[in-house]
């Protein structure tokens, strides 16, 4: 018994795994089937695998089997024919994957264009027959219809010219080799010429004629009438509501009409380019593909990285490097004003007043000692408080680092377990003339290096303390400046930065 | 003061973004054109600060420390033409100890004999993320222009025209394209085109022609220049 997927989870992998798809696309719209073969799906499946790990090899064949995808509901026929096995993928799969691919949207010909026009028409015909009533199951369904058919429309010459915007990209690979050489440039022009045009013609040029308002058709009304038609239908019939939404859907495809115009002039200026600015084009579309790829690399889950990151993209032309920006004043430690010196000074009373009492200072039981047992952590937290509460305290910045500056090094045995304690303890008893404040900033605190020369155990690798910023502050309203860092402070963010 | 035309031609001796431009009296001299160098470097007595103004030191210093670079034909906007830049012609003639005077002070002056402007480059922190991140948004937007003026089937040589350049209608283009909005804001060009054409103005790499004209300066040219014929030649 093989393992299956639901139809999530095989939808999951088949879009992790998306060059699988890609390529079977491209193989149906090369082949203008529109099924798969078996044989081949199996092949694409092998090839991409190859180079991966064994459990996402299994992972992925297993999804991609024939048995998953039917099952899933994501291959909705199995046809055999001549011994072949022919899959018929799910619309609404290769919709999504095409929208994930630009070179996979379908080129819009003149034909399919047409008929959704003649579509269009029969259903202006149609609606007169009906009795202009919800209730009426004819109206209704002729309603969905029209709905459906007016923002398929829509979709697909969205994604079309989506894609005819991209052109550039495609007009530059088509004369990259030309452009490169002089001796080649008229050989390829004529070739280039046909292929320019044949896009030209068959793309860009019937949906212009379809979106033009005043084109006359020799079989009827082109599509703006028709819509204009059937909303006038609608009106007369008192359905206002569908005359109104009838009317935004012809503003909004007659808005498309000026992107493919642009598209179009583009083509038109490409065709009658020099060598010199074709050479310029294709540089420029070169460059800028790198930027894109940049742009990409945005795009991705990860939400901190919104900023394009340039550092290779610099060094590759090597222009301006390391070009020095606007002077900015930095932020020094040391000031001149009274403040500045009102919190050394207390910072320094502070230490005093510790080293005074350093004869009194605990030394706390070691953490690695083997006997250590419910009454010793006691003991030791005990020792720790009554430190804690004989300390005297000033308005701070941020308590939990100046508090580490106070312990470390000057109590036997403290560790960063005990910054924990401390700082809950701080947090549940009254502090006279003071208040706690929690804030919503981040702090990292990291403890000493182990000895040099000595790989470290695991009770000597370094420690690190993620912490929220707390400060202190005067209960009467009087905060610390929050621009002059104490002295200790900034020592301890340099520690900190290592 | 020495003037423009004082400036021999360079072309033939450098190349690109020279990392060694025209090191006077000591190691690094090669080719014929250096040794005119040196001729007329040891003829002004490029020893030091003798011969050089402090005032004119300090207004290129000013300019440096602005972020711009200092190009050999500025923009005057009242005469509405290309001047010669006193401060290029006086860094040019003196380049030895320039060049020395910034490397003491922790930056590198660079010379670009085909773009024909000098910048001033951070010589420390050549790791640290933000080393390049100025280069990188000076091309950006150059790049983004470029692009632009190409694809409306504009030779890129009138970009660099005053009478030619960005009108206001190409600005307005470049800022209705959404993809050229996301690379900007991705840049930290928040506000858009506007902020990112400033930024170009005051680091001298855009000049404003006109009331909404602008045109690209010699440095900015270059930097596009390179970009064609590095394609050109395959990279």
């Amino acid at each position: 018994m093989s393992k299956g997927f639901t139809t999530l989870e095989t939808t999951r992998v088949l879009f992790e795994h998306p060059a699988v798809m890609f390529q079977l696309i491209e193989r149906m719209d090369r082949d203008e089937t529109r099924y798969v073969l078996e044989n081949d799906l199996v092949h694409c499946v092998l090839d991409y695998v190859r180079d991966r790990k064994s459990s996402d090899r299994e992972r992925i064949r297993r999804a991609f089997s024939t048995d998953n995808l039917f099952r899933s509901g994501l291959v909705i026929d199995i046809d055999k024919v001549r011994g072949e096995r022919r899959l018929v993928f799910q619309d609404a799969l290769l919709g999504m994957m095409r929208a994930c691919n630009t070179s996979l949207h379908q080129e819009l010909t003149d034909a399919r264009l047409r008929s959704f026009l003649v579509t269009l028409r029969d259903l202006r015909d149609q609606l007169p027959r009906t009795r202009f009533n919800d209730a009426d199951p004819d109206y209704t369904e002729l309603q969905d219809t029209l709905n459906e058919k007016v923002s398929q429309l829509i979709g697909l010459l969205r994604q079309n010219i989506f894609r005819m915007q991209t052109i550039s990209t495609e007009l530059a690979e088509m004369s990259d080799d030309a452009s490169r050489g002089d001796r080649a440039f008229n050989a390829f022009r004529q070739n280039l010429f046909e292929r320019i045009t044949t896009l030209y013609e068959r793309h860009i040029k019937p949906t212009l004629v379809f979106l033009n308002r005043d084109a006359q058709l020799e079989d009827g009304a082109n599509l703006f009438a028709t819509l204009e038609s059937i909303g006038a239908v609608l009106e007369y019939h008192h359905c206002q509501e569908a005359a109104d939404q009838l009317f935004r859907s012809a503003l909004s495809l007659n808005a498309m009409h000026r992107p493919i115009q642009k598209v179009a002039v583009e083509v038109d200026h490409f065709l009658r380019k020099t060598r010199r600015g074709m050479v310029q084009y294709n540089a420029m579309e070169q460059a800028f593909q790198s930027l894109r790829d940049l742009l990409d690399e945005t795009r991705t889950q990860d939400l901190r990285k919104t900023r394009l990151d340039g550092s290779a993209f610099v060094r590759k032309s090597g222009f301006l490097l390391g070009l020095k920006g606007h002077w900015r004043p930095k932020q020094y430690a040391f000031g001149q004003s009274a403040s500045y010196y009102q919190l050394l000074h207390s910072e320094l009373d502070l230490r005093l007043s510790d080293l005074r009492r350093e004869s009194e200072a605990p030394v706390l039981p070691s953490l690695e000692s083997g006997t250590r047992g419910q009454s010793m952590d006691v003991q030791r937290i005990d020792t720790l408080f009554r430190w804690l509460d004989s300390l005297e305290l000033r308005p701070t910045q941020d308590l939990v680092q100046t508090l580490n500056g106070r312990l470390e090094g000057f109590i036997e045995g403290y560790r960063f377990p005990d910054l924990l304690a401390a700082i809950n303890r701080l947090s549940h008893k009254p502090l006279p003339g003071l208040q706690l404040v929690m804030t919503n900033r981040f702090r990292t605190l990291a403890g000493e290096e182990p000895p040099e020369g000595q790989a470290p155990s695991e009770g000597q690798a370094r420690e690190q303390y993620i912490y929220r910023k707390r400060r202190v502050e005067r209960v009467n309203g009087q905060t610390t400046s929050p621009q002059t860092p104490t002295p200790h402070n900034t020592d301890k963010e340099g520690q900190g930065a290592e | 003061m020495p003037n423009k035309t004082s400036n021999p031609d360079t072309e033939d001796t450098f190349t690109g973004d020279s990392q060694a431009p025209p090191e006077t009296g000591e190691a690094g001299a090669e080719g014929t054109g250096m040794s005119q160098e040196r001729a007329r470097d040891s003829h002004q007595g490029d020893a030091g600060f003798e011969g050089i103004r402090p005032a004119d030191s300090a207004a290129i210093y000013r300019e440096f420390m602005a972020g711009r670079v200092i190009l050999r034909d500025i923009w005057h906007p009242h005469r509405s033409e290309l001047v010669a830049n006193s401060l290029y012609n006086l860094l040019y003639n003196h380049l030895s100890h320039f060049r020395r005077l910034y490397e003491h002070i922790g930056y590198d002056l660079v010379f670009n004999d085909r773009g024909t402007f000098f910048y001033l480059r951070e010589s420390s922190d050549e790791e640290s993320e933000e080393h390049d991140e100025n280069a990188f948004r000076v091309q950006l937007v150059l790049l983004i222009i470029g692009r632009y003026f190409a694809r409306s089937g504009r030779d890129l040589e009138y970009l660099g025209r005053a009478d030619a350049g960005l009108k206001e209608d190409d600005l307005s283009a470049i800022a209705a394209d959404p993809e050229y909005q996301d690379i900007l804001r991705a840049a930290r060009f928040d506000k858009g085109v506007p902020e990112a054409v400033d930024y170009l103005l005051r680091r001298h790499f855009l000049f404003k022609s006109g009331a909404s004209q602008y045109f690209l300066s010699s440095a900015g040219l270059f930097f596009l220049n390179e970009l064609v014929a590095g394609y050109e030649k395959g990279a």
